[in-house]
């Protein structure tokens, strides 16, 4: 059962889906206790336009281009969205939606003017099997850091979820968080959408958290928890996609929505 | 009446002369808009004060401000001669139940925990201390058998104590109340109102946002009441008058006359 780990490539992915699954998911505690599950999937989207414009001012798509440029437009549109969001220009859902439907209308114009669109194609539907040593690195080190903010800073989190006007009060950096928090985010999305493509990565995020809230009764036990769901389930479906010759993206995403859909069915009475 | 043992947390005091809460020239806009205009006030701690006054009369702005949470003001306030700003541990803010999310999962033992947090940081270690100021803090609030119980399965009243248990288990000295009336039934009420006075008696100052003008006199011993800006303020049977009540309570003008 195990000889296909006899490819470096194979491998390469089993390693990746665990740590991606692991600090994906208990970012995602944080994503859905703020209530950003809909602020992720757009975010998602705008990472696109940014990697268009990467390849198209540096010639070509390499792990760096793909990388920065996908950081730069999410950037742009997260950092944006919270400082008018901020500003009390507008609520944050409806700057978010303005701001991400316009950056991604400027990378379709982009897209056309691109060569090797192939290539990009695997941005969009994700190629786990299709990682470089050099994707697996960057993978494990925006993980360790998804992972050490989480823990660097677990009671901030804890209040800034809860209350976050209360959390203010007692002295927590409420505005820093934010920003953190978003920026977190957007480097998570980044190695999701190697690992499952843009249009599924907000999954990985938001299931295994969904998944657990049912069960759990403390956020530290949720982050923790979704964490070890979301690469656990990352693990099992490289496994079931070689088994039954799969896709792996959506492999994943089933396996976590049927998750979801079993601690639903047997959820504890409230 | 039900008697709180609310002494067993150890840090209550009798009032002091230095223990004091001073605002000053406060003003707080909000863009064009002028929420809160010239107040200043002073109180020692032992006094529980209701904030009285219509929607838009900038209760929740000062209680707010108070808080720490208002960065748009001009004035200041001070509590022991420091800036309050500097001494966040001392005061707690308890916003409307209303606003909390009740299917967060936490306990309520987990919320009184929190309390502890100003003390020990992100990450400082939990101490034996931390757990016996949490377990006094809910046998304060006669809580300690809810410890288990997520906030969902709490009613309005049990909500509001197991936030006045957070504010003990911080330790704090000044309570801010943002309308901790509202929603509650009247026998919830009238426990809540003991609570409240007992708090004062013991030495903590409170200041509570509160639009019912009925209960005032027996809820509170110190009433502001504010129009945007301060229209009176001092022991309640000497300033809860119907004519500084018509003033707080008369439709505002540009620049309302006190």
């Amino acid at each position: 059962m195990f000889d296909f780990l006899d490819y470096s490539f194979n491998q390469r992915a089993l390693l990746a889906a665990a740590v991606i699954g692991f600090s994906n998911g208990a970012l995602g505690a944080l994503v859905v206790l703020r209530k950003n599950s809909l602020v992720i999937s757009a975010l998602a989207h705008a990472l696109l336009p940014g990697i268009a414009l990467g390849i198209l001012v540096f010639g070509g798509m390499n792990p760096f281009v793909g990388f920065f440029g996908a950081l730069f437009g999410a950037m742009v549109v997260g950092l944006a969205t919270v400082y008018v969001a901020r500003a009390g220009l507008l609520d944050h859902q409806t700057a978010l939606t303005v701001l991400y439907t316009t950056a991604f209308a400027g990378g379709l114009l982009l897209l056309e003017r691109l060569p090797g669109y192939v290539q990009l194609e695997s941005w969009l539907f994700g190629n786990i099997l299709g990682l470089r040593n050099m994707d697996l690195l960057i993978a494990f080190g925006v993980s360790f850091l998804i992972t050490l903010c989480l823990a660097w800073h677990r009671r901030d989190w804890i209040l800034y979820l809860f209350e976050p006007s209360v959390a203010a009060s007692m002295g927590v950096p409420v505005t820093r968080l934010n920003y953190l928090l978003t920026g977190l985010m957007v480097l998570g999305l980044v190695t999701s959408l190697q690992a499952v493509g843009a249009v599924l990565s907000a999954a990985l995020f938001i299931i295994p958290t969904a998944t657990l809230l049912q069960w759990v009764k403390s956020p530290r036990s949720l982050i923790w928890g979704s964490g070890l769901l979301g690469s656990g389930a990352g693990l099992l479906s490289i496994l079931l996609s070689n088994a039954f010759d799969t896709q792996t993206g959506p492999t994943i995403i089933l396996l976590l929505g049927a998750c979801f859909i079993v601690s639903l069915v047997f959820r504890p009475a409230r | 009446m039900s008697r709180f043992p609310i002494t067993r947390l150890g840090h209550s005091h009798s009032p002091e002369a230095d223990h004091r809460l001073r605002v000053e020239n406060l003003h707080v806009h909000y863009g064009a808009i002028c929420a809160l205009k010239d107040v200043s006030f002073e109180i020692g701690c032992g006094h529980c004060v209701g904030l009285i006054g219509q929607n838009g009369a900038g209760k929740s702005t000062l209680i707010k401000t108070i808080a720490g949470l208002n960065r748009k003001l001009t004035g200041s306030v001070t509590w022991r001669g420091e800036a309050l700003a500097q001494v966040k541990a001392e005061v707690a803010y308890l916003p409307q139940i209303d606003e909390m999310d009740s299917f967060f999962p936490l306990t309520v033992g987990g919320l009184v925990e929190m309390g502890r947090y100003p003390h020990l940081g992100a990450r400082g270690r939990w101490r034996a201390l931390d757990d016996e100021v949490v377990a006094a803090a809910l046998s304060a609030l006669k809580m300690e058998e809810f410890r288990g119980r997520r906030l969902y399965q709490l009613s309005g009243g049990q909500l509001q104590r197991a936030q006045i248990a957070r504010a003990l288990a911080q330790e704090a000295h000044i309570l801010l109340l943002d309308e901790p009336f509202a929603g509650l039934d009247e026998p919830s009420q009238r426990l809540l109102g003991d609570l409240l006075r007992e708090l004062a008696e013991n030495g903590r100052l409170l200041l509570v946002c509160h639009h019912d003008l009925k209960a005032v006199p027996e809820l509170f011993d110190t009433v502001l009441m504010l129009n945007r800006q301060v229209v009176a303020f001092g022991p309640t049977s000497e300033v809860f008058t119907p004519d500084n009540l018509a003033n707080t309570f008369s439709a505002r003008e540009e620049d309302p006359h006190v």
